[in-house]
């Protein structure tokens, strides 16, 4: 016996299963962008029933997952070589500024870099959004860590020092208002 | 029906087992408790961010960057596989593109419970759940199946995503067929290919008996397994180098 799965919703409480396959397909009912494909899930329906995540969430995260942790374990493998030359920033801070870099990375980049500078005293991530070539810079060697990002395209080249949230927000500024940058990274 | 041990190509994007437990540790200390227990199997601890990070296109707020709550999930890597600490689940996958095979797999995971279970973390475990996704690139998956999925073509409508689900015993099982959508690699080049999810859990009395997590694991595998293999034709399985 198969059952539709809008059956299977409603009734799931009282209705026998057989031991066979239920299945019923789906039809596309909107599409915004050919990528883009908003399908009917019954099986949402309810908040007390079992809800899985969509195939496409799951690819999605674990993508980033997968991304975060490759530019993560470079970054860890940099730490034996930059624990010598570091004055007075521990590693926490360093892993955490580094982190709100990564999120960023991770969730969109092309390209994704990292490296360590003896000579500059600074960690280097190379990453890609939306076709600009964008450089970060950790310097550690003032007690401090600055960073610089820098950012190159066809038609121009910026630069912006500060803190970590400062030259994210001036890299924000000026390349991400009208782009598609905008979402929010949870791990 | 005979189940293949291997195909390969394999095709998997992702091969997440998942078990659902109770803690009895605030999730703070559990990435300190664990470490030292992981450690010794081979797995390193690799901090998530601990911070949100969020871009507004609106006038009002450009950039947000603040201290997350304490749930941030903690992360351990080994080689290809990675394991994921929550509060109520630990999550285990592959790196997309190295799945282990199951033989290794399954030691891995039943590696990991021991150590969760030994490290006093946890109170129980009550569920679990595998979930395997293969990518079929240029390929489509809905002709590749033993059943025939009919569209009603008056409306100029097209079956782009089927949902098989089933209940057996007590084991919920999801398909999901997505078919010939479009798709976009890291390096943002788009292309076409189907989805085949198999989504399969199942809960028990809460336990912290190994010996009865891996009876269920093995249970849940066999069913992801007869799932996979026994919707798809012959033809198809034999094309990719099956090995019994």
């Amino acid at each position: 016996m198969f059952l539709p799965v809008a059956q299977y919703v409603d009734n799931i409480n009282m209705m026998p299963f057989e031991d066979e396959m239920a299945y019923v397909w789906y039809y596309q009912v909107k599409e915004k962008k050919t990528e883009d494909i908003v399908s009917t899930f019954f099986l949402n329906g309810s908040s007390n029933l079992h809800s899985p995540k969509s195939t496409e969430e799951i690819i999605r995260e674990s993508g980033y997952l997968d991304r975060y942790i490759s530019g993560m374990s470079k970054f860890q493998s940099l730490i034996p070589c930059v624990e010598p030359m570091l004055e007075g920033v521990t590693i926490a801070h360093l892993s955490k500024e580094f982190t709100i870099v990564m999120s960023l990375v991770a969730s969109k980049d092309v390209v994704c870099h990292v490296e360590f500078d003896q000579q500059d005293e600074c960690i280097f991530i190379y990453s890609s959004i939306n076709g600009k070539k964008i450089f970060f810079n950790f310097f550690f060697e003032s007690g401090n860590i600055d960073a610089q990002i820098n950012v190159s395209s066809d038609e121009k080249y910026l630069s912006f020092d500060g803190t970590v949230s400062e030259c994210l927000e001036k890299l924000y500024n000026e390349i991400g208002k009208g782009t598609d940058i905008s979402r929010t990274l949870v791990a | 029906m005979k189940l293949p041990k291997k195909i390969t190509p394999d095709n998997l994007l992702d091969t997440i087992v998942e078990l659902r437990m109770q803690i009895q540790q605030p999730l703070e200390l559990i990435a300190g408790m664990l470490a030292p227990i992981f450690s010794k199997i081979g797995y390193q601890f690799v901090s998530l961010p601990s911070v949100n990070l969020q871009f507004s296109k609106g006038n009002q707020v450009a950039i947000e960057i603040e201290q997350r709550s304490n749930n941030v999930p903690v992360l351990f890597v080994k080689e290809a596989i990675r394991v994921l600490v929550a509060p109520d689940r630990v999550s285990i996958n592959c790196e997309r593109g190295k799945y282990v095979g199951w033989t290794k797999y399954s030691e891995e995971i039943i590696a990991i419970i021991d150590a969760i279970i030994k490290s006093e973390i946890v109170q129980s475990f009550n569920r679990v759940s595998i979930r395997y996704v293969s990518e079929y690139r240029g390929e489509s998956i809905l002709n590749k199946i033993k059943y025939n999925v009919v569209s009603d073509n008056e409306l100029g409508l097209a079956p782009r995503e089927v949902k098989l689900c089933s209940l057996v015993n007590n084991m919920k099982i999801f398909v999901t067929l997505s078919d010939n959508i479009a798709r976009q690699t890291h390096e943002g080049e788009t292309y076409n290919a189907s989805l085949f999810d198999v989504n399969i859990y199942e809960s028990c009395k809460e336990t912290l008996e190994l010996d009865t997590i891996i009876n269920l694991l093995n249970k849940v595998h066999d069913a992801e397994k007869h799932n996979f293999f026994g919707l798809l034709k012959d033809e198809f399985i034999n094309a990719r180098n099956p090995e019994y």
